[in-house]
């Protein structure tokens, strides 16, 4: 996959469109977990969302640079 | 055992010290330690990632930053739809009249004046991003003007900037001892409920007098206020709290629709028993007391959380249900003894009582359901409906645009090199308090934190920062100037001036990747902010005054007006958008209330009499367009709701006597149908909720106090008009 796009005649990195696919994956999870109720057994919440967003747009990005 | 005792006495003192502490000023000096972090981090980020100014990361970070995570997403959330709006505004500003500087000045003038229309119209964070919109179009638009060739890459840094700054304000502040709007709003809805129970247990035992009523309208009100912004805010903390949003949104409305109730009620009761119809009065005193009992049992008490309230929704479903049999036994012995004045009186009165229980019963069913996680709505939940003055908006958006000409027209004539700031700021200002209730005095606390800021800024800048070398020694330096200003933020008082001085001080203090030492800049840059900031004070002093009583007036009569909303308004979702309209209206009024006139009192007391007559003339309306009815038994209801509509258009003694006489024509006219013996039975009905909402009409305009009421408050606007005056 390259490694930038080009958008209306500028280069932009190809992590940006990934970041806003991993907040979407993330999001989309997120409200699932949340009505299963998920969050009631989890620690710290905010910290696990935080951290599967990292997942989410680390594999996002090794899928990149790999 | 003896002197572990000792100790504890010795100790529970100063824990009890420390707990109160780490719960008031401890909670402060967490925000201010997360908001110093998120700003560090920012503040580093960007030196990495090279970026060309970092200051305006770290500011971002101080102007999302608030104690609670759900605002600091929800005002991030918005900043970024404004920023980027903003952006593309920018593209097309520059794209269209980059050569021409007058038009392009005007052009932007324009397109600030229309987003400050926006944010006028807007409520909370929303306004906020019609605020951003505007102002990015000036940050990113004039430095493009003078280099359109680069204004992509202006645009894109400015972006990069506010979005890195947005991102670890909300990380450190959702990670690091996350305080969340969540249980706050828990306990809103927790204290509304049993604030709201208790009060109508007292209403319908009748043992309240009306200072009683007014403060607890007044409470009310701003609960309802309260409690939508931080639904609204609370919609970005966590899915939880997405999946109840509606639930909440639902339950606010029907507690607003059970306030009215209850005012209704009660004020029917009082005029009957200030007319004496005494036999009416003790029938529906007997049923009043039961749905008091249903509510708060002899040796129980209010529910105190969700599920408590769930055995409270059947009592109150087999109230409504054993309800129709008891006031038709009541109505028995009534007709056995009264007249038909009395009787009307009893039906009236019945028919507001079942309607309230309904309105209880469905706001506790609303209440206990958010102890379950089940995603089913009850009822369809309606929007929040905001008040937006046309007139409000048109003349903010018209004052922003004259004061960004000004000040260019200025800019352009002394060719100042420093009038884009000057320019960016009087922008800033206009949009940002197009809204606020007293924008002159909001901007007073501000200019006060500008003036520290910038001293601030010029200290920290040219005495300590030179002294040190590499980031740790930075954040040092600026630590202790920043925390000043992030612990103002934190407190309620002082608020305006800590944005004001983080807001100076970081946008002067030189941080940038290329060191420049620089006093007589940061000097120039300071001032023209002053400039900007006294040209937007004056805009809303002078130019086009934010503050006067005409147009005080012309809201408080806006609020008279309201019940024309309700008699010629689109009739689908006509009750929730009049109740709601109008209490939005009567807060913004009561923010800029001079409460120690009374001035609250005389709005709260219209507000109440316009709900009252709004809702009886939307019944009318209601009973008149039901299929059943024939054109003969509609037009006089039609005619009734008009003749009400031109009084509460401009009230006065004659139209007074002419509403009541419509409402009487009206009432004979249906007395005859009724007497007819060929109707149907639906037709019955409608003519029957017709002349129950008509007798509620004619009870309130009858009533002397509520029709002074209508006019009152202008009269004393105008009071206080001649007292500042003088």
């Amino acid at each position: 996959m390259p490694r930038e796009i080009e958008l209306l005649g500028f280069y932009l990195p190809t992590l940006l469109p990934m970041f806003v696919l991993a907040f979407g994956l993330q999001w989309l999870i997120d409200s699932v977990l949340g009505r299963l109720g998920f969050y009631t057994r989890v620690w710290h919440p905010s910290l696990f969302r935080f951290s599967l967003f990292v997942c989410l747009f680390g594999a996002l990005g090794l899928a990149l640079y790999s | 055992m003896n002197t572990t005792a000792v100790d504890a006495a010795n100790v529970s003192p100063w824990r009890a010290a420390l707990s109160d502490w780490a719960l008031s000023d401890g909670r402060a000096w967490i925000f201010v330690a997360k908001t110093m972090v998120a700003a560090m981090l920012a503040l580093w980020l960007s030196f990495r990632l090279g970026f060309d100014s970092p200051r305006s990361a770290m500011l971002t970070v101080f102007i999302v930053a608030q104690p609670q995570t759900g605002l600091v997403l929800a005002k991030s959330f918005y900043r970024i739809v404004g920023t980027i709006v903003g952006c593309l505004a920018t593209f097309g500003l520059v794209g269209l009249f980059a050569q021409q500087r007058e038009l392009f000045l005007a052009a932007m003038a324009l397109w600030v004046g229309l987003c400050t229309a926006g944010a006028a119209r807007n409520r909370n964070f929303r306004a906020y991003g019609f605020v951003l919109a505007g102002y990015t179009a000036c940050l990113i638009g004039f430095p493009s003007a003078q280099h359109p060739e680069l204004t992509f890459s202006i645009a894109v840094t400015r972006v990069s900037e506010v979005m890195l700054g947005i991102l670890c304000a909300g990380v450190i502040s959702d990670l690091v001892l996350p305080q969340n709007l969540g249980p706050t709003l828990v306990n809103t809805v927790r204290s509304g409920y049993r604030d709201f129970a208790a009060f109508v247990v007292d209403a319908l035992r009748g043992r309240l007098d009306h200072p009683t009523i007014e403060r607890a309208h007044d409470r009310f009100l701003s609960q309802i206020v309260a409690f939508e912004a931080q639904r609204d805010a609370a919609y970005f903390e966590n899915p939880e709290a997405r999946v109840r949003s509606s639930r909440l949104r639902l339950l606010n409305a029907e507690f607003m629709a059970a306030t009215t109730g209850i005012h209704q009620l009660h004020q029917l009761m009082e005029r009957l028993r200030a007319r004496g119809c005494g036999q009416a009065i003790d029938r529906l005193a007997v049923l009043y007391a039961m749905l008091a009992d249903r509510l708060l049992p002899a040796n129980g008490a209010l529910p105190a959380t969700a599920a408590e309230a769930a055995p409270l929704v059947h009592a109150l479903s087999e109230f409504r249900e054993e309800l129709p049999s008891r006031i038709a036994e009541a109505r028995q012995r009534i007709e056995e003894s009264a007249g038909p004045s009395d009787r009307l009186d009893f039906a009236s009165a019945a028919d507001l009582l079942e309607r309230f229980a309904q309105e209880i019963h469905h706001y506790t069913e609303s209440y206990a359901s958010l102890s379950e996680s089940a995603t089913r709505l009850l009822r369809p939940a309606p929007h929040y409906v905001v008040h937006a003055d046309g007139i409000t908006a048109a003349l903010s958006g018209l004052r922003a645009t004259i004061a960004l000409l000004v000040v260019t027209a200025f800019w352009i004539a002394t060719a100042w090199p420093s009038g884009a700031g000057a320019a960016t700021i009087a922008c800033v200002f206009c949009c940002l308090f197009a809204a606020a209730a007293s924008p002159v005095k909001a901007l007073h606390g501000l200019g006060l934190g500008f003036v520290g800021g910038l001293v601030a800024s010029f200290i920290c800048g040219f005495l300590v920062l030179p002294q040190l070398d590499g980031f740790p020694l930075l954040v040092a330096g600026l630590a202790p100037f920043l925390m000043i200003g992030v612990r103002l933020i934190a407190s309620p008082r002082h608020g305006g001036i800590g944005a004001g001085y983080c807001i100076m001080f970081g946008s002067t203090i030189g941080l940038d990747n290329l060191a420049r030492y620089d006093p007589a800049g940061v000097l120039n840059e300071g001032f023209a902010a002053l400039f900007g900031a006294i040209a937007a004070s004056l805009a809303f002093a002078l130019l086009v005054p934010a503050e006067t009583r005409r147009l005080r007036l012309h809201l408080v009569r806006s609020l008279r007006r309201q019940v024309l909303v309700a008699c010629y308004g689109r009739r689908n979702g006509l009750r929730h958008r009049f109740e709601n309209g109008t209490r939005d209206l009567l807060s913004q009024l009561l923010a800029g209330a001079d409460r120690s006139q009374g001035e609250d009192r005389q709005l709260l007391a219209r507000a109440l009499s316009v709900l009252e007559a709004g809702r009886a003339v939307i019944d009318l309306r209601e009973a008149a367009t039901l299929g059943t009815l024939t054109v003969g038994s509609r037009a006089p209801l039609h005619a009734a709701v008009r003749a009400v509509a031109r009084l509460f258009e401009r009230p006065d003694a004659r139209r007074r006597i002419k509403a009541l006489d419509g409402i009487k024509h009206a009432e004979t006219l249906i007395e005859l149908a009724l007497h007819d013996r060929d109707i149907d039975t639906g037709e019955r009905a409608a003519l029957r909720r017709g002349r129950v909402a008509l007798h509620q009409l004619r009870s309130l305009l009858s009533d002397d106090q509520s029709f002074a009421s209508l006019s009152a408050v202008e009269q004393a606007a105008r009071g206080t008009g001649v007292a500042d005056a003088a």
